[in-house]
């Protein structure tokens, strides 16, 4: 079923990494497209495996659509990583029958808080597209102006998802991991808590030596950290290293290998000295906001992440009033 | 959609515990040899176990499908013993079979033994049954020789066109299916009575499926995990608070059965601390009455194997 181009979607480009598994890779820099996140499309040989549904249902059809062309037959499982909304809106995209799957601690905070989330987009990004469309009309450099463009059509793809959003909580959830023992493949799904959120599933296959990360590693994106813990990440990152797999399908951006783990591990390393130094010097939070972006980190997108990452760790910080363990 | 009552075989009998809950309670003369359920989640229906012979879980599988109105969704293993499991076959392929992941292991590994010992001694063990069968003169001699022969005879049905279907989902700690009417918690123990035991609670129902953790009627079987291991997983069942437990074998009790098979083990315990007391040796064991209140219960034989599992048990902890 292989296929030089696999599958077409404005939402997601779709990459061949072994004999039926797929990453469906949102392109960062795209100025179209709702999936809001990477996802993966996995063919276990009997059943049809979906990790993440992406942050809209239109983006998620056409994922249902692409898993059911490849594998020829109708997805059993999708699997919701943690329950930050672009990775579960797409939910309601499958059919009743399909189950969806979670952590215990994800499905809770889906049934619990994703209304309430839901309600204060629905609320707010109005307002927050005209503040995008007012800034830009004021920005003269090309970076901020690239950035904004980014915000605004983020804006106006929530906008137009909204309406027909539908939070579809998961129905069967698990503590621990969970296997799918399928005839061409194995899938491990295996939990951390307090990573990059409070419930975090990656998925390991150990026959293929990929894993899908979700946000516990991001490419060429600013990581987002004030959800979670970074120590948490380096640890959880340190565990992958043991399953000596090559590929890894971050949450956000490109198919990554074995050395972004450490690219990820470094970034949070130097977030760390740099606010620990800040902290040296005496600084009070608005001067932890001037802190400049490391010249290795410019090209990333999503710079607010950063002074936002900076900010978490300096309150952090200052609150535990002792020194960084990093 | 029909009623529990509506459903007839030969293996088993139906129970309703609760509106789209059933236990399917085996039947002396039939080929089911430990009970199994039915749960109807709304959307979806569970099986939990699967019988020992592939002839007793098609009558089971019907059942659930007449009962509930659709495919067996998820089917549970609740451990790796082949009169749970040995039915699996007869599910769908859509259906999903669930396990803890050690039972999925131990289903390859002990599993395979306990097939090629079922294949070399049961045929030979079902013809010297029958001969003591017909050679007894007693009537409670015979009943017991029947049970017996009624579970060699599951096994010898079941050898030849057994295809052992192994878990395709498992997972290492806590599952919860949550359907549109009720939801089912599967909780895992390792070591209570095998290597790791799945028992499935229906909190919304107060009902708790507990496979061999739990007998009635039966001497419990403990010689192969941990019968301390078991007291502690009752207490643990206990803060439950649930009003219903089917028992792997034996028909459905209330939570006096918990504390029954608590006692059980305390009495067997303290026979065997009074022969380990005066430093007697294991063949002593074998002049213990089986107490007054034991007497009723099916498998007298067993009673031998858990006094001498618990004798080395307190011996191992130094007395």
């Amino acid at each position: 079923m292989k296929n030089t181009i696999l599958f077409t979607s404005r939402h997601f480009q779709l990459e061949h990494l072994a004999d039926g598994v797929y990453a469906a890779i949102h392109n960062l820099r795209s100025e179209d497209g709702w999936a809001g996140c990477n996802a993966g499309i996995i063919d276990l040989g009997d059943r049809t495996l979906i990790f993440d549904s992406f942050e809209s249902p239109e983006a998620a059809s056409d994922l249902r659509d692409a898993a059911e062309n490849l594998t020829g037959r109708k997805v059993h499982t999708v699997i919701n990583s943690h329950p930050h909304n672009d990775h579960f809106w797409g939910n309601q995209a499958f059919t009743a029958d399909v189950d969806i799957i979670s952590t215990t601690k994800t499905q809770e905070l889906i049934a619990t808080e994703g209304p309430a989330d839901a309600q204060y987009y629905r609320d707010t990004t109005q307002k927050r597209l005209d503040d995008h469309k007012a800034q830009f009309a004021n920005a003269h450099d090309e970076a901020t102006r690239g950035h904004l463009r980014l915000l605004i059509f983020y804006d106006q793809a929530l906008i137009a998802i909204l309406p027909g959003l539908q939070i579809r909580p998961p129905n069967i959830t698990f503590i621990g991991d969970l296997y799918f023992n399928g005839p061409k493949r194995s899938a491990k799904l295996i939990t951390f808590e307090g990573g990059h959120s409070k419930s975090d599933a990656i998925l390991h296959l150990p026959d293929d030596g990929i894993v899908f990360m979700a946000d516990i590693l991001f490419i060429d994106i600013h990581p987002y950290f004030p959800d979670g813990s970074p120590e948490v990440i380096q640890h959880i990152l340190a565990e992958v290293r043991k399953m000596q797999a090559k590929t890894f399908v971050p949450g956000h951006g490109p198919i990554g290998q074995a050395s972004h783990l450490n690219w990820m591990d470094e970034y949070i390393g130097t977030l760390n000295s740099l606010v620990r130094d800040a902290i040296h010097r005496g600084a009070t939070e608005l001067e932890i906001d001037k802190i400049a972006i490391p010249r290795e980190y410019e090209h990333l997108i999503m710079p607010t992440f950063f002074p936002a990452n900076l900010k978490f760790l300096y309150q952090r910080q200052i609150t535990s009033g002792a020194g960084l363990v990093i | 959609m029909s009623n529990a009552n509506s459903f007839n075989s030969r293996h088993f009998r139906l129970e309703q515990l609760s509106d789209g809950v059933y236990a399917a309670i085996n039947a002396d003369d039939g080929w089911a040899i430990s009970n199994a359920g039915i749960i109807d989640l709304g959307d979806r229906t569970m099986v939990y176990d699967a019988f020992m012979s592939p002839a007793a879980a098609s009558d089971l599988r019907e059942a659930a499908e007449r009962l509930t109105g659709r495919l067996v969704h998820s089917l549970v293993n609740s451990h790796y013993h082949n009169d749970h499991i040995w039915g699996n076959q007869v599910f769908p392929a859509e259906t999903d079979i669930i396990s803890s992941v050690k039972t999925r292991e131990l289903i390859i590994t002990e599993g395979t033994k306990e097939i090629q010992e079922c294949r070399q001694v049961s045929q030979e063990r079902l013809s010297t049954l029958e001969t003591q069968f017909s050679n007894a003169s007693d009537e409670a001699t015979q009943n017991l020789l029947k049970l017996h022969i009624t579970y060699f005879q599951a096994i010898n049905t079941t050898m030849p066109i057994l295809q052992v279907r192994l878990p395709n989902i498992t997972f290492t700690g806590e599952m919860t299916y949550g359907g549109s009417r009720r939801s089912a918690r599967l909780i895992t123990y390792e070591g209570g009575h095998c290597g790791s035991d799945t028992i499935l609670y229906l909190p919304d129902d107060g009902i708790v499926y507990m496979e061999d953790l739990l007998f009635s009627g039966f001497h419990p079987y403990l010689a192969e995990g941990d019968p301390y291991e078991i007291q502690r997983i009752l207490s643990q069942v206990r803060k439950l608070q649930a009003n219903t437990f089917v028992p792997g074998h034996g028909p459905v009790g209330d939570a006096t059965q918990l504390d029954w098979m608590d006692g059980y083990i305390n009495c067997l315990n303290s026979l065997a601390g009074e022969v380990v007391k005066k430093g007697g040796i294991e063949t002593e064991l074998d002049s213990i009455d089986l107490p007054g209140e034991y007497q009723h219960l099916t498998f007298p034989n067993i009673f031998r194997d858990n006094l001498k599992l618990l004798y080395r048990r307190q011996l191992d902890k130094g007395g």
